[in-house]
């Protein structure tokens, strides 16, 4: 595969040092949290090691944790969905930008992401508060009577999840973008496409794997989002995540917080699967219908699932 | 045109949070506003006279350069396994080192805060510098990766043609030619243990609180304090400065590139 390659012994002589580090530093506790998701919890005794499900049976029963996994699964869907119209645009201009343009694009967006997320929801809570630029404008220009108080909703928390994920969507975007063949979207307007057209038929389709791509990052970590929905959403607006730290630190029950844990890391991935099978049908289907016409974006989408 | 405008009010979007804390610690008054009434650094003096800021903020510089270069110094030979040798195995172990960058932070830092208190933690830093190496791997070998595989290997191959040894080529051929995307790797490892709260909320002690971690449970109880925007402005400026270090030393076009190959 490589011109230059390396022996199988220099291979594993590679790969073992780091291998041990990553196993021992992160394999093993991974495993051990989902053993200790098992084992039972005795506010009096502490942990007893007595493998069963209570932990999980008891978030089944739980109706305010179902109301937490509900607003964490719609507001990271809306943050997804705001995350791709606000970012497509950003993506097209990124690849059509060159030099120091594109230099600085690129820092712009990834600021929000490698700021540190309390110093970005900090900045959030000087804007939104009471007394912050956005309330005294609104009220100047006369679309609010008085000051109203713009955080600690759910409008907040998805304002600042946008912020800072969409990132993740403008790249994965941009690289679908960036390798489309020029040379068709030549041809559709030679043969008469006015660009929107083109567009509409080549170039979208084509940017849809990019697409994909970003929604599935930033819902996955918008799923896992704890800083952001804690401090811009505050006491009523919880997430998962921060019940996992309230169980695990604030009550000291391990087992409950890893179960809370283990059930968001399968809810999410759950909800990914779902959703990569449901775009393999969609791609299934479409072929389908392609291959009973026989046009030419058939072939072309053939050419773009190699 | 349109598109021009709205990438400007898109921008305006991106960087006005940054804004608001960097110009809204120049404020005289003793609560933050933003615009800020006056113009005065008296925040940043004031900022200096906190030494449990101070202390977490060397801390975590201190952390994040221990994590990165650890987090490198793993994922080089990661990478070269990956891209130099053909197996299945290799599959494996790019999940296993990419992993911690898609799993929940919370996840993670139960999962370390139960497995590292196994061996004690006696208020040391090690559980936090494990943890931090552990969650920045990914994002030192992602970048590691796309330099190794723009280089084709013909060097390489004219090096050890003419007599040197594998040791010799690759100090002398390979590690120049990725040199950049080792850079790039420790600065952006570097950014994500210096950002990094969750995790570190788990792991922290009294004596051991890394800067985001001080300014999280510090805007918990006085959330308009001055100095607090002063310190963050300052965390803005290490990130932008590393942020345009790296940006120069990738030619930030190279991810673009990556998805054509």
């Amino acid at each position: 595969m490589h011109k230059y390659a390396l022996s199988r012994r220099g291979w594993l002589l590679l790969l073992i040092p780091p291998l041990i580090v990553l196993g021992l530093l992160y394999l093993l506790p991974v495993f051990n949290l989902i053993r200790i998701s098992f084992v039972e919890y005795d506010p009096q005794v502490g942990i007893i090691p007595n493998y069963q499900l209570g932990n999980y049976v008891e978030l089944l029963g739980d109706g305010f944790y179902f109301e937490v996994l509900w607003r964490t699964i719609r507001l990271s869907l809306l943050t997804t969905l705001f995350c791709a119209l606000l970012g497509y645009p950003i993506a097209v201009y990124l690849i059509r930008s060159t030099g120091w343009r594109q230099t600085a694009m690129f820092i712009i967006l990834l600021m929000p992401l490698v700021t540190s997320v309390t110093v970005m929801s900090y900045g959030w809570l000087i804007l939104l508060g009471r007394n912050g630029v956005i309330n005294l404008t609104l009220a100047g220009l006369g679309i609010l009577d008085t000051s109203r108080q713009l955080m600690y909703n759910e409008t907040a928390i998805v304002v600042g999840l946008v912020h800072v994920l969409v990132v993740f969507m403008v790249i994965s975007i941009a690289a679908s973008l960036q390798s489309i063949d020029q040379s068709w979207i030549r041809a559709a307007r030679g043969l008469g496409a006015s660009p929107a057209t083109a567009f509409r038929t080549i170039t979208f389709p084509l940017s849809l794997p990019g697409l994909r791509t970003g929604a599935l990052l930033v819902f996955v970590l918008s799923m896992s989002a704890y800083a952001t929905p804690t401090l811009l959403g505050g006491t009523r607006h919880k997430f998962l995540s921060y019940l996992v730290y309230q169980q695990a630190i604030s009550l000291y029950n391990w087992p409950s917080g890893a179960a809370m844990a283990v059930v968001l890391l399968i809810s999410t991935t759950v909800l990914l699967f779902i959703s990569s099978l449901y775009a393999q049908i969609g791609a299934m289907r479409a072929n389908l219908r392609t291959s009973k016409t026989g046009t030419i974006s058939g072939s072309m989408n053939a050419g773009s699932e190699t | 045109m349109i598109l021009r405008a709205y990438v400007l009010l898109f921008v305006i979007f991106l960087i006005s949070p940054i804004l608001a804390i960097s110009i809204g610690s120049l404020t005289e008054t003793s609560f933050v506003v933003f615009p800020p009434q006056g113009i005065s650094l008296k925040w940043y003096f004031a900022a200096l006279e906190q030494r449990a800021l101070l202390q977490s903020l060397a801390f975590s510089l201190v952390l994040g350069a221990i994590s990165a270069t650890a987090a490198t110094v793993l994922a080089l030979p990661l990478g070269l396994a990956i891209v130099r040798f053909s197996s299945r195995i290799n599959n494996a172990v790019y999940l296993l080192a990419m992993t911690p960058a898609m799993l929940p932070a919370v996840f993670l830092g139960l999962a370390f805060l139960i497995g590292y208190s196994w061996v004690g933690f006696g208020g040391s830093s090690w559980p936090l510098i494990a943890a931090h190496v552990v969650m920045t791997v990914p994002f030192a070998l992602s970048l590691i990766l796309v330099g190794l595989r723009s280089v084709d290997g013909s060097l390489e191959l004219a090096a050890r043609s003419l007599g040197a040894s594998q040791f010799r080529t690759f100090v002398l051929i390979t590690l120049p030619l990725i040199l950049w995307s080792l850079a790039a790797g420790w600065g952006f490892a570097f950014l994500i243990s210096f950002g990094a709260l969750e995790v570190s909320l788990f792991l922290s002690t009294s004596t051991t609180v890394t800067l985001p971690v001080q300014i999280y449970t510090t805007l918990d109880w006085s959330p308009l304090d001055p100095t607090l925007t002063a310190i963050s402005s300052g965390v803005v400026i290490i990130t932008l400065a590393v942020l345009v270090i790296t940006a120069r030393t990738v030619q930030m076009d190279r991810f673009l590139k990556r998805g054509r190959s």
